[in-house]
């Protein structure tokens, strides 16, 4: 029989209801997490850093708050150079040619390397790295892409079309860097 | 104003710590960490193979001067936050399955973007995993709840202690979309409405050489991008619900508009313009009251028709502003 003087579990929420304060030490642990966050987002809100650069977990969140005045659009691209057949070229932007770094990050950190376009230096040892990673999951049976030669760099151009009409073919491209291996 | 400031602290009171049954937590708790699982789910230990060229630490790696791993102890990490995961999801040993997972999550999930770039759908996991961790999530809808009722431990009441994390996620999501607003009208302006800027994103997004995210599902993209005023009007309510989300803390009414509008932009963006919002989504469950689901599909509210307050026999005078029980 259970006892008639002990408290009842409400059985429905009421958000009217009177509040139910924890202790104190434990509203300020609650506040404290709270306040990070908080503070943390006007942080990160006052800062503006630009996409991938930002105070992670906290954010601006800048994305797609750009505006485009014009309808074209001048990417940089990489492009895997075929072993069998150099004059034949692919694009790299499937996950599974960059893994384990994701499409839109990789072009982001391509960005910040491309400063340092030298022999051996960060943007030839960055490619190296991604030719590598590639041959080495494709040998292992982990995307079915052709094999590669090298890597080659491009800033393409495209007249954006309202109907994607050249959504394959840009309209220009300019090579910025390749790696080609022996 | 001295009338102000005892209301405010009572309606802060209130919106933090009313009582609320433990189901609703336990519910959401469940769900999410099942959808954390299945949308984390990667092989992390992978980064420890990219060249060092591309690390480039986060400011709180750098702070604490954490290097770039080693596969081992990745492999090691991820085995243990699938774990504490699968713990937290069913409830077996909650309060520590909930702290690793939200340690040991936190640095898998910042470790990505350490290597360029970062992601905006997975920063509400990191909140959502705090205020778990620090909550008494695991007193409903749990292993550690059904061994405790089987050693006869009675239900727990309602408690403020079951209102405040689920608020927090809504903090959280709040900050996330006041913020997308404020960046937009910061770096574009109103013009971010009345130009063609939504249009040319959504042609850029059927560009497969052009696009920094997933392919969208459909090229619907490219017949809205054709009509001017259909991009800008959506490119207004985009901006309204995005600036006004905050509200959805603290208005009844505006707060299933608003967290529905909210999640029908994210589908959308997903379906025309291909980021994948996954886990943010997800996200959403902590709006949905489970408890009152819960009740309507068992055929009857929860405690519907609610207990008498008044026992039987005795009576209830009822006055201009008050009702009380005779004789107390």
């Amino acid at each position: 029989m259970s006892d008639p003087a002990a408290p009842r579990p409400a059985r429905r929420e009421d958000a009217a209801a009177p509040p139910d304060l924890p202790s104190r030490t434990r509203r300020s642990a609650i506040y404290g997490l709270l306040a990070v966050l908080i503070a943390g987002s006007v942080a990160a809100l006052v800062r503006d850093d630009p996409y991938g650069k930002e105070l992670w977990p906290f954010s601006a969140y800048p994305m797609y708050s750009v505006r485009l005045k014009g309808w074209s659009a001048r990417p940089h691209r990489l492009f895997g150079v075929l072993r069998d057949d150099p004059a034949q070229e692919i694009p790299l932007v499937a996950s599974e040619y960059l893994y384990p770094i994701e499409h839109s990050r990789f072009y982001i950190a391509l960005r910040t390397l491309e400063t340092d376009r030298s022999p051996g230096g960060a943007l030839d040892a960055a490619l190296r790295d991604t030719l590598e990673r590639y041959e080495s999951r494709r040998e292992a049976g982990l995307h079915g892409g052709p094999a590669l030669r090298g890597v080659r760099l491009y800033e393409l151009y495209y007249r954006l079309d309202r109907r994607a009409s050249n959504r394959d073919r840009p309209n220009d491209r300019r090579l910025l860097f390749e790696v080609l291996s022996p | 104003m001295s009338r102000w400031i005892p209301r405010l602290r009572a309606g802060w009171d209130r919106f933090w710590f009313a009582p609320a049954t433990p189901e609703n937590l336990g519910f959401c708790r469940l769900l999410f960490f099942a959808g954390v699982l299945v949308f984390t789910r990667r092989d992390y230990s992978a980064l420890a193979g990219v060249s060092a060229v591309f690390w480039k630490p986060i400011w709180w790696f750098r702070l604490l001067g954490f290097p770039q791993p080693s596969r081992e102890l990745l492999e090691t990490l991820q085995v243990i936050w699938r774990l504490a995961l699968a713990a937290s999801c069913v409830g077996v040993w909650t309060r520590a399955a909930t702290a690793v997972s939200f340690f040991a999550g936190t640095y898998l999930l910042g470790l990505q973007y350490c290597f360029g770039g970062s992601n905006h759908a997975k920063i509400i996991v990191v909140w959502a995993m705090a205020s778990l961790a620090m909550s008494r999530c695991g007193d409903a809808w749990s292993v550690d709840r059904w061994v405790k009722a089987r050693r006869g431990s009675p239900e727990p009441a309602a408690s403020g202690e079951y209102r405040w994390p689920i608020r927090l996620v809504w903090v959280a999501m709040a900050c996330a979309f006041f913020a997308a607003g404020i960046s937009k009208l910061r770096h574009a302006g109103l013009a971010w409405v009345t130009s063609d800027t939504l249009a040319i994103f959504l042609v850029r997004s059927n560009y497969p050489l052009i696009r920094d995210a997933n392919p969208p599902m459909f090229d619907w993209g490219l017949r809205l991008a054709r009509h001017e005023w259909l991009c800008r009007a959506l490119a207004a309510g985009s901006l309204a619900i995005e600036t006004l989300f905050p509200l959805a803390l603290f208005s009844r009414r505006l707060r299933p508009i608003l967290v529905a509008g909210a999640l029908l932009m994210q589908l959308g963006i997903t379906a025309v313009m291909g980021p994948n919002f996954d886990v943010f989504i997800w996200s959403y469950i902590f709006w949905v009251p489970w408890d009152r689901i819960a009740g309507w599909v068992r055929g009857s509210k929860s405690g519907w028709p609610p207990e008498p307050v008044v026992a039987r026999g005795r009576r209830l005078a009822v006055g201009r502003d008050s009702a009380s029980i005779a004789g107390d």
